[in-house]
């Protein structure tokens, strides 16, 4: 690859791609789903490159307001999709994501967690995932998802209400806090 | 409220245990390396008057439109120009643009998102579907032939020596540095000399073997003495170019097209589509050896099947995709230059049937103007009445009062 544009993007890639491919399955739950919604965003990213904000900090939240919308667009595409799959009956074949291999590697902790964000709604699991996982601040989570910055918090506020009064977060944060004892 | 540390850290070992797809970052590479023929519709973050660059090249863009419709309209040219992305027109020497002749002016993307100027001529792996890029041919076969609906129903086929229909040559290599995938199609229209259409024919079966090609449809047709042919080309896509200018030199060209598809895009959303669906098909193959009952392995059946059925579609579509791709597809047709003189002569009226024209247009203007205003006088007609009525009421009442 000589083309120094190319040159550049592989770079770009090499830094962003893992955590912005991690953030995406920790909302879409779906490894095949985000990849497909990663790679549209990178796409899209490429297209309006010219679009970058200026300032190095601005260009972080940027970026995973272009994943962000990806991932809403694949969210809203599968949605008729993932009612029926779930309507199947006792054999849940439709959820891709609790492979053995994905199980063994998940701790019983991160997996409650896991199945706890999954149970929120989608703008409050986006929001826990990219302030906990993508670790951006209240700021850049307001522009990656275009609202203010006090809508960020209010809304990180009842993303961890709910959480806490998750019956399967329960006995988790009551081992937790005897361990800090 | 639960403990931020533990969501972080269950958020952080949650999200490692997600591999990188494989081969997923150079897909978005290949992806990238191909110019986009759409328009940016939408760029997040940043107002279209901030963005002068765009609106710059509008101006140009539009200024050039106006000016080449200008001067369309000031040559009295009869021959028609119709191409979706490049066209040529008789005396035309040249329909091809090269692909530095469509390369976009954009700045790469430095890794911190920090735009850097655009190096000069950087070559592009491919064209945005006007332009093309230049190679060689080689030697092939005609691949098969139809007889045409005109009366002397001969084929290319047996003008180029009476060969059966064979199959497609074996697909010349993939281009090494080129990871677009472009659909080239064109048409040509050209005239030659009397008696010469056979002999054309004939020779660009020869042609399309030449460049490891096939002549995938063939038609010819006579009507009264001036006989005419198609024929539909499938040549290497690297080979396209030269092959449309050998064409072109085997007659007067009357018009010329060429159209480039860029289906990048496409390819790599085909490819990934199936990748999902064959781990999906490989976790339900597993549930249904898991699978215990009737009802359950039925269901999981009707699973295996649905991705089954679907893996086969996208394979298909990829196929198709990767044949359009491989081999680009030139329509020539052949005609006779003297039959399009008579067809000229043909085409331009008398005087005295002009003026014939003329009158039964001008009948028809007059009988449209004549019904269109009878509306209007039988409405002033029937107000005049039921003026005149009241008129004559009125008198008489007058007139017994008088009394």
């Amino acid at each position: 690859m000589t083309d120094p544009a190319m040159q550049d993007m592989s770079g770009w890639l090499a830094t962003s791609y893992g955590p912005a491919y991690r953030t995406a399955c920790l909302i879409l739950r779906n490894p095949a789903d985000a990849e497909e919604a990663v790679q549209d965003a990178f796409l899209r990213a490429w297209r309006f490159r010219d679009a970058l904000p200026p300032d190095e900090a601005g260009v972080r939240p940027w970026l995973y307001r272009v994943v962000v919308n990806a991932c809403c667009s694949k969210l809203r595409a599968e949605s008729p999709h993932r009612s029926r799959r779930e309507s199947l009956g006792d054999i849940d074949v439709a959820d891709p994501d609790p492979t053995p291999d994905l199980l063994s590697l998940r701790s019983e902790s991160s997996r409650l967690v896991v199945d706890a964000l999954a149970d929120l709604p989608e703008h409050l699991r986006i929001t826990v995932v990219l302030r906990y996982y993508a670790g951006l601040s209240e700021k850049e989570i307001a522009v990656a998802i275009s609202r203010r910055a006090g809508t960020v918090k209010s809304r990180l506020h009842e993303a961890r209400q709910r959480l806490a009064t998750d019956p399967r977060l329960r006995a988790l944060h009551a081992t937790d806090s005897e361990e800090a004892r | 409220m639960i403990d931020e540390t533990l969501l972080t850290r269950a958020l952080n070992e949650a999200g490692s245990a997600y591999d990188e797809p494989a081969g997923a970052r150079e897909a978005i590479l290949a992806a990238t390396a191909a110019p986009r023929r759409t328009a940016e519709r939408e760029a997040p973050g940043r107002p279209l008057w901030r963005r002068p660059l765009p609106i710059a090249a509008s101006v140009v863009v539009l200024v050039a439109l106006a000016g080449g419709a200008l001067t369309v309209r000031s040559t009295d040219d009869p021959v028609t120009r119709t191409a979706p992305t490049s066209s040529a027109t008789a005396g035309d020497d040249s329909v091809e643009l090269t692909a530095d002749d469509a390369q976009p002016s954009f700045a790469p993307f430095a890794p911190q998102g920090r735009p850097v100027p655009a190096p000069a001529g950087v070559p592009l792996a491919a064209t945005d579907g006007r332009a093309s890029g230049r190679a060689a041919g080689g030697s092939g076969s005609v691949a098969g032939t139809t007889t045409g609906s005109g009366t002397s129903g001969s084929t290319a086929g047996s003008v180029a020596g009476g060969s059966s229909p064979r199959v497609a040559p074996a697909a010349p290599a993939a281009q090494p540095d080129s990871l677009a995938k472009v659909v080239k199609t064109g048409t040509v229209e050209i005239l030659v000399a009397d008696g010469k259409v056979s002999d054309t024919l004939t020779r660009l079966s020869t042609l399309a073997a030449g460049a490891r090609g096939f002549v995938a449809d063939s038609k010819t047709q006579e009507s009264g003495d001036t006989p005419s042919g198609v024929v539909t080309m499938r040549v290497p896509g690297a080979s396209y170019e030269q092959m449309v200018t050998r064409v072109r030199a085997l007659g007067d060209v009357r018009s010329a097209t060429s159209t480039g598809d860029d289906v990048t895009a496409a390819f790599v959303d085909t490819e990934a589509r199936l990748r999902t669906l064959r781990q999906t098909r490989a976790v339900y193959e597993t549930l249904l050896a898991r699978a215990r009952s009737i009802g359950e392995v039925l269901a999981v059946q009707q699973q295996i099947n649905g991705a089954q059925t679907q893996i086969e579609q996208l394979e298909g579509k990829l196929k198709v995709l990767t044949d359009q791709v491989t081999y680009a597809t030139l329509t020539v047709s052949v005609g006779e230059k003297s039959a399009e003189a008579e067809l000229a002569v043909k085409e331009e009226p008398s005087r005295l049937e002009s003026a014939v024209d003329r009158a039964k247009d001008n009948f028809g203007d007059g009988l449209e103007w004549v019904i269109a205003a009878s509306g209007t006088v039988a409405l002033l007609t029937l107000c005049l009445g039921v003026l005149l009525g009241l008129g004559l009421g009125v008198r008489r009442v007058v007139r017994r009062r008088l009394v």
